[in-house]
């Protein structure tokens, strides 16, 4: 079982690559390649160190969708190659779109963090209470 | 050199292997929903009905391309500590398995980066996108059953229950972040196919308005003549003269390879009704250049009723750029192939 699986990958792996090799260029080869390397030595490392400082898991959650969102809108927001803006695509108001769901994000993240510390402080109260 | 030291509950192999499943599910519906879509364009069998059958599987391969983008980001993280393991190689197996690994992170990237450009019409490149992405859909795929296949006894190990069961609550806790990174990117985003959506989706490639339009009159340098006359077969109409023939109204909608789609009403004339399709019929633009300005409509989609030459959308005469004086409009096929400014229709 596993190794039919094994030679089935194999064979539909080589069939893409078939496919591509009329198709490589330099440029290619870069794309192919680019995602890699733009994770294993900027994007990892990024999230790694934003471990050591962040100490709140609540920030933590929203510094990964604010990086997810960023990287959705990169495409909409840089647009040097961008296809001509159509009638009815592409026409949103990203930047102002981008801009909500941030704000969105960091106020959920800043009234979580408010509904923790006021919870904390009641509980704290409450281990201060003196039973009558 | 000192190795940095992972110790944080996402690197647990049960988180990885959860991720993965996720992944592998999102990944496999975007490559079939993928396959199909090429087929479609290529000539293969595909059925007339349902009508929105491609509008759903389009809208699949986007959406589940959009989510996998967290997800794949999530999996790598957990499983960078092994970027660092020393040796590098311990054996053939070994090299040709992190060799595997390599080609499928590559191709993966690959797959999302240029779909999520290509779906925002955005090419800082110059190869040419429906084939590259093709070909590479396949190293993905192939990688992924080879990738599987050498993790299936730790993925069986990891998904038991018993193996989850020390610091269980940091580690759920980083699945539901993926989670709900995953949603946040989906809903971002889904307006491009789902109604509902379209006014929260701030990160859909259109907008909240009619119909979208993906080339202008003006942008296919479409002039219409003076003594416009549509050729099908041995006949030719006017404009006056199709207007006058029995019109029918049908709700279909446009369904983009790019992923966004849309309901509309169509008036028009029946292609069954112009031209008896004993075969399939090739469709002319008035546009002089473009890969669609000549599309060919299957027998089966020519004779059935719902299949038009529109002449009005929405109740109003074609608009240039919805492809005045008239336009293909079919049941279940992608929006390329619902060619505009038609000239021609011919049995072939």
């Amino acid at each position: 079982m596993r190794i039919a699986l094994g030679v089935l990958g194999v064979a539909l792996g080589a069939w893409g690559a078939w496919l591509l090799l009329p198709q490589i260029t330099i440029e290619l080869l870069l794309w192919l390649g680019g995602g890699v390397v733009l994770h294993d030595l900027v994007i990892a490392p990024l999230v790694g160190a934003s471990g050591f400082v962040v100490r709140r898991p609540s920030v933590g959650i929203g510094l990964v969708t604010t990086g997810i969102v960023g990287i959705l809108a990169v495409p909409l927001l840089w647009r040097e190659h961008g296809g001509p803006v159509n009638p009815g695509l592409h026409d949103r108001d990203y930047p102002t779109g981008v801009a909500v769901v941030l704000g969105l994000i960091w106020a959920a993240v800043a009234l979580h963090e408010v509904a923790a510390h006021l919870q904390k402080r009641r509980r704290t109260n409450k281990d201060h209470d003196v039973p009558e | 050199m000192k190795l940095p030291v992972f110790r944080a509950p996402a690197h647990h192999t049960g988180v990885t292997s959860r991720v993965g499943t996720w992944l592998g599910i999102t990944f496999g519906l975007c490559f079939v929903t993928g396959l199909l879509s090429h087929g479609v364009q290529h000539d293969w069998p595909w059925p007339t009905r349902p009508v929105d059958l491609y509008r759903v599987t389009q809208g699949v391969h986007v959406i589940s391309g959009v989510a996998s983008i967290p997800l794949l980001l999530a999996k790598l993280w957990s499983v960078y500590p092994k970027l660092f393991e020393r040796p590098l190689v311990r054996s053939v197996p070994h090299a040709l398995e992190r060799g595997s690994i390599l080609v499928l992170v590559a191709a993966s990237f690959f797959e999302l980066a240029t779909g999520l450009f290509n779906a925002a019409q955005n090419y800082p490149w110059s190869f040419y996108f429906p084939t590259t992405h093709y070909a590479v859909a396949w190293i993905v795929v192939g990688a992924l059953l080879v990738h599987i296949a050498v993790k299936i006894p730790r993925i069986r190990r990891s998904l038991e229950p018993a193996s989850t069961e020390k610091t269980v609550l940091s580690r759920r806790a980083f699945l539901r972040t993926t989670a709900l990174t995953t949603g946040v990117a989906v809903v971002a985003t889904a307006g491009v196919t789902v109604p509902w959506l379209r006014k929260v989706s701030v990160l859909a490639w259109r907008s909240d308005g009619g119909l979208p339009v993906n080339r202008t009159a003006k942008a296919a340098n479409v002039v219409v003549p003076q003594d416009w006359r549509l050729r099908a077969g041995t006949k030719s109409y006017s404009l006056a003269e199709l207007q006058a023939m029995p019109q029918t109204t049908v709700e279909l909608p446009i369904a983009c390879v790019e992923g966004w789609s849309q309901n509309a009403t169509w008036t028009g004339v029946r292609i069954s009704e112009l031209i008896d399709a004993q075969g399939d019929v090739r469709v002319e633009s008035l546009e002089k250049d473009g890969l669609y300005r000549a599309t060919t409509l299957p027998e089966a989609f020519a004779r059935d009723p719902l299949t038009l030459l529109a002449l009005r959308l929405n109740g109003e005469e074609l608009s240039p750029d919805h492809g005045y004086p008239c336009r293909l409009i079919a049941p279940n096929r992608p929006g390329v192939l619902q060619t505009k400014w038609v000239t021609s229709l011919e049995v072939r």
